[in-house]
């Protein structure tokens, strides 16, 4: 939402209050000969996440996940940022649309203890 | 990679055939003329390749938020063309061509454009187009199968009477198509994310034939959010108030 307000604020305005920014914890996923690297990624139960997923292949593909709501394309050579949650704790299959049956992979939201 | 394919047309571009079996039974009814479905295609068509030929430059403007925003905004005028047809269909019996023209070629290019990244893809890379060529002869099929069944039930309620019944189903497509766009600004942060309502995946899952039919005529989604559900509900919901409270207006003066 801050970088709506910062790009379109008319927009931001009128469309919908916005939420306190906050630094959002980020997870990196690689897509490799349509495998994607790691297959399952813990993320915290509760709040939003990024998760940037690179395409190092020669062909683009479709990050997707039904459980998630999220499509997303990423191109050959490119990195692609969506974000997700707050998720319930659980599992949240993704794959890759144009190679469902290689293109897999898992979202697991793990509840995070305070330290203290 | 045929299953693939297959399973690709009937997310793509299902919901393309059902906007045309729409407004193919609507331009059939009031006797307009047919030319929006040819010119939308071909517009939809050269939108969708232009879309394809700068979508790697586009998904990076906006730091990575691009391709949503032109998504969102595309899928926004469609559906305000698809609620002019509506309005002027209400009120005068008829609606003008050139919405129809505009809110089929606007689905076109979205819905197209998807299919030419995936084809481009395989076309790149791949050897044996067989297993594609098949899939995508059998995607159409489907799809042309199913559009020309909800033509038929569309035209018949038309004949029928039933204009009511018709709009809602124009107005549950376009809420949808609609409420789809706005999940696309909240996986690049410019909208708020809110844990799902509900599951109903145990039911209709989203990933089943009949959950991507409902997806594409009315946008079903098994775990909704609560924006979702609010954007859905005032995309259906504000028409058809308009649409009463102008009834109500012409009735009274009509009795003055």
């Amino acid at each position: 939402m801050d970088r709506l307000m910062r790009h379109f604020p008319a927009f931001g305005l009128w469309l919908f209050a916005a939420p306190i920014w906050a630094e959002v914890p980020a997870f990196e996923l690689v897509l490799k000969d349509h495998l994607f690297y790691p297959a399952k990624v813990e993320v915290p139960s509760g709040q939003k996440v990024r998760l940037i997923i690179h395409n190092q292949d020669d062909t683009p593909e479709e990050f997707d996940s039904f459980d998630l709501n999220r499509e997303k394309v990423v191109f050959p050579q490119r990195k692609a940022t969506i974000y997700i949650g707050p998720l319930k704790p659980g599992t949240y299959e993704f794959f890759g649309e144009f190679n469902p049956h290689t293109a897999r992979g898992e979202v697991i939201a793990v509840e995070v203890k305070d330290a203290d | 990679m045929l299953i693939n394919s297959i399973i690709l047309f009937l997310r793509d571009a299902l919901p393309v055939f059902v906007l045309a079996s729409f407004l193919l039974a609507w331009s059939n009814h009031t006797k307009a003329n047919h030319h929006w479905l040819g010119w939308g295609t071909v517009l939809g068509l050269s939108g969708a390749l232009i879309l394809t030929a700068l979508v790697n430059v586009i998904s990076q403007w906006q730091e990575g938020a691009g391709l949503e925003l032109i998504l969102f905004c595309s899928q926004s005028l469609a559906y305000l063309f698809l609620i002019l047809i509506v309005v002027d269909f209400c009120r005068a019996q008829h609606s003008h061509p050139a919405f129809a023209l505009a809110a089929f070629a606007i689905t076109v290019m979205l819905n197209g454009a998807n299919l030419l990244v995936y084809l481009w893809g395989y076309w790149a890379f791949e050897e044996t187009p067989l297993a594609l060529i098949l899939g995508t002869v059998m995607g159409l099929a489907l799809c042309f199968s199913l559009a020309v069944l909800l033509y038929l039930a569309a035209y018949h309620l038309l004949l029928n009477g039933a204009r009511r019944a018709f709009i809602c189903l124009v107005l549950l497509y376009a809420a949808g198509q609609l409420t789809q766009a706005f999940t696309l600004l909240s996986q690049v942060d410019l909208l708020p994310s809110f844990p799902s309502l509900w599951d109903s995946s145990a039911w209709i899952s989203d990933e089943s034939e009949v959950g991507h039919l409902l997806n594409s005529l009315m946008g079903y989604e098994e775990a909704p959010g609560p924006l979702q559900l609010l954007v859905y509900f005032l995309a259906v919901g504000l028409p058809l108030l308009g649409l009463g409270l102008s009834r109500q207006l012409k009735l009274g003066k009509g009795r003055n």
